[in-house]
């Protein structure tokens, strides 16, 4: 299996600069997950990088080869689309072997091929049919199917699972992640939900207006998110934000002060940013280890089982907490609690530059 | 699903009188051309009878004693001819007008080329295919009906066209196939029931033309309209005989529109490429 950069990578449309420099690095078996708003570009890397459009300058190799101005079919890759794209007039056999077809692989080969890979994905008995005739989860696995068969260097997936249903989507969430296990493939995969990354990838790159905001694996985007962008993107329910003064010894914030040492006390406007998960109960946490304390008022409490989500409000400033289902009785809609945040869970950013501090 | 409401049963059977009335009229004159085609010659120039002893004096006449089998032939020739070749043509610049946006407005204005009025071309084509010697063949009726089939049959197509995704072709170029491969492997096939109809569409256009074919063709490319409309002569007109080459006109059409309905109407439907 091999491995892909993208260096320098530029794309525009007319006057309209979609890509501007892309560098990144696709490492051999990993599962790369390119996660972002719609527009942010994310799609558009994925194209050029199976060759269906044209960069506008920048390199593209795979393996060790430089891809750069090759034609899709030369490139080796394999890709699954939002659509599916399975061709309505061949049988769900042809429509796997199509891409050994394309290489001169003869008949009985590209059978065996087409049979293992049914087998792997629990379609033997579909290999007639035609596509029509499938359901939206079959079409999928087909897709996926015929991606396999191939055996290429690099598997491309554009928002493969937005089309299906909830339940179908969290199933094949799991088969496609071990798949993945099973083949050792190197993968790059676009989606615009950031659960679908954080459950699957080895690695996460998240992209904003053209541009590469942050990569990393799934922790350390969630937990140390480099921008504001990343950290309101990732995590549902969204982390709360509040606009601060940073003053000696912590930043002053019209629901209180946070206790974060070391962002310089200069009197620069900040944001503090407050995972839901991370906003707890005050006998959860030692006094020492609060960074943060304040009275909220309840406004209303979602329960959605094991875990509920209550908005508060603190002034005009209002937060979203997630709480466990035994401790929700403790929020009565119109009361007030109190609540806090260990220190070791803040983040801070810098307002002008919406950069992480330090 | 609740039960009908007799109101609802009334609007039906309204409906349904309508639909029957709207067949008989459409229906009449072929049965009246049927009817005409079946009289004893003593008898077709009466309009008015409506009960005879059917004869097949005019069938037998026409198949067996006639020039119409050879005009038959010719027209089968020039229409299948033209459809083939506007096809040809047309498959590929409909699908460049519908993927590749070329030609800009062109593809909203092709159809102006099957409205220019036969009459203004026809004088010039007449004098080249003179010059050409292709006067009196079925080239050259069939190089007037590409003017008028090639762009309807494109214009037909590119709705077609229109309607299938750019991730086939992409997938089928990241395949392994070039885009011309994509092209004929996957997007043709796509389209088949459209190609079907936009086939048949053209052949109805070719095989019922009479102008065109009137002026070029005397004797040995005739085609059959020619032929239907040479049976009104400086002696009045042979009903019976006519009536025989009108319905041998309409049958192949009809059977070509059986076998293409379920396609066309599938394809209309917007069926055709729904993965």
């Amino acid at each position: 299996m091999a491995g892909a950069s993208l260096k320098n990578l530029r794309k525009s449309f007319g006057a309209l600069e979609i890509l501007k420099g892309i560098d990144l690095t696709i490492e051999p078996r990993q599962f790369t997950v390119l996660l972002g708003p719609s527009g942010c570009g994310k799609s558009t890397t994925l194209r050029i990088l199976a060759g269906l459009e044209s960069q506008t300058s920048g390199e593209i190799r795979i393996g060790d080869r430089d891809v750069s101005t090759l034609e899709p079919r030369q490139r080796d890759v394999a890709m699954v689309f939002q659509n599916y794209a399975l061709y309505p007039s061949m049988t769900i056999a042809e429509n796997m072997g199509f891409g050994l077809k394309a290489r001169g692989i003869p008949k009985k080969e590209i059978r065996a091929a087409v049979e293992k890979a049914a087998r792997m994905l629990e379609i033997t008995e579909l290999l007639d049919r035609k596509p029509r005739q499938l359901s939206g989860g079959q079409q999928q696995r087909v897709a996926i199917g015929r991606a396999i068969v191939r055996d290429p260097n690099l598997f491309l997936f554009d928002e493969p699972l937005s089309n299906l249903d909830a339940k179908l989507r969290v199933e094949m969430r799991t088969e496609l992640l071990r798949l993945h296990r099973d083949l050792g493939a190197t993968t790059v995969y676009v989606t615009h939900d950031q659960e679908e990354a954080m459950t699957m990838a080895d690695r996460i790159v998240v992209m904003n207006a053209g541009t590469i905001e942050q990569t990393g694996s799934p922790e350390e985007v969630y937990f140390r998110p480099v921008s504001l962008m990343v950290a309101g993107f990732v995590g549902s329910p969204a982390m709360n934000f509040v606009r601060g003064r940073a003053v000696p010894g912590g930043v002053d914030t019209p629901v209180g002060r946070f206790e974060a040492p070391g962002y310089g006390g200069d009197g620069t406007d900040v944001v503090v940013g407050v995972r839901p998960d991370d906003l707890e109960l005050p006998d959860a946490l030692e006094p020492g280890e609060r960074g943060f304390e304040s009275a909220f008022h309840v406004e209303f409490v979602e329960m959605l089982g094991a875990r509920g989500i209550v908005t508060l409000r603190h002034g005009d400033t209002r937060f979203k907490g997630v709480f466990e289902e035994r401790h929700l009785s403790r929020f009565e809609e119109g009361a007030a609690i109190t609540l806090c945040v260990s220190r070791h869970r803040l983040h801070v950013f810098d307002a002008a530059s919406g950069r992480r501090l330090p | 699903m609740s039960a009908n409401p007799p109101g609802r049963r009334a609007t039906q059977l309204a409906v349904e009188a309508a639909v029957t009335v709207a067949v008989a009229i459409v229906l009449f004159p072929f049965v009246y051309i049927m009817l005409t085609s079946l009289k004893p010659p003593n008898l077709v120039a009466e309009p008015d009878v409506w009960w005879f002893a059917p004869s097949f004096a005019n069938w037998t006449d026409v198949l067996l004693d006639s020039d119409v089998p050879f005009n038959i032939l010719n027209s089968l020739i020039v229409s299948t001819t033209t459809v083939a070749i506007a096809l040809l043509v047309g498959c590929p610049a409909a699908y460049s007008f519908s993927r590749f946006k070329s030609g800009g407005p062109a593809r909203f204005v092709i159809l102006s080329a099957a409205m220019i009025p036969p009459a203004i071309l026809i004088l010039p084509m007449f004098l080249v295919f003179y010059r050409l010697g292709l006067i009196d063949t079925r080239t050259g009726v069939v190089i007037t009906h590409l003017t008028l089939v090639t762009p309807v049959v494109t214009w037909f197509l590119v709705g077609f066209f229109d309607e299938v995704p750019k991730e086939l072709e992409e997938q089928a170029m990241i395949d392994g196939w070039t885009q011309f491969q994509a092209f004929l492997r996957v997007i043709v096939p796509t389209v088949r029931p459209g190609i079907a109809g936009a086939g048949v569409f053209g052949f109805v256009l070719s095989w019922n033309d009479l102008f065109y074919a009137l002026i070029l063709t005397g004797g040995e490319s005739r085609t059959l309209p020619v032929a239907i409309a040479g049976f009104w002569t400086f002696r009045g007109i042979d009903m019976g005989k006519m009536a025989v080459a009108i319905l041998l006109a309409i049958l192949p059409i009809l059977v070509a529109s059986f076998f293409i309905q379920k396609h066309l109407i599938r394809s209309l439907g917007g069926g055709a490429v729904k993965t």
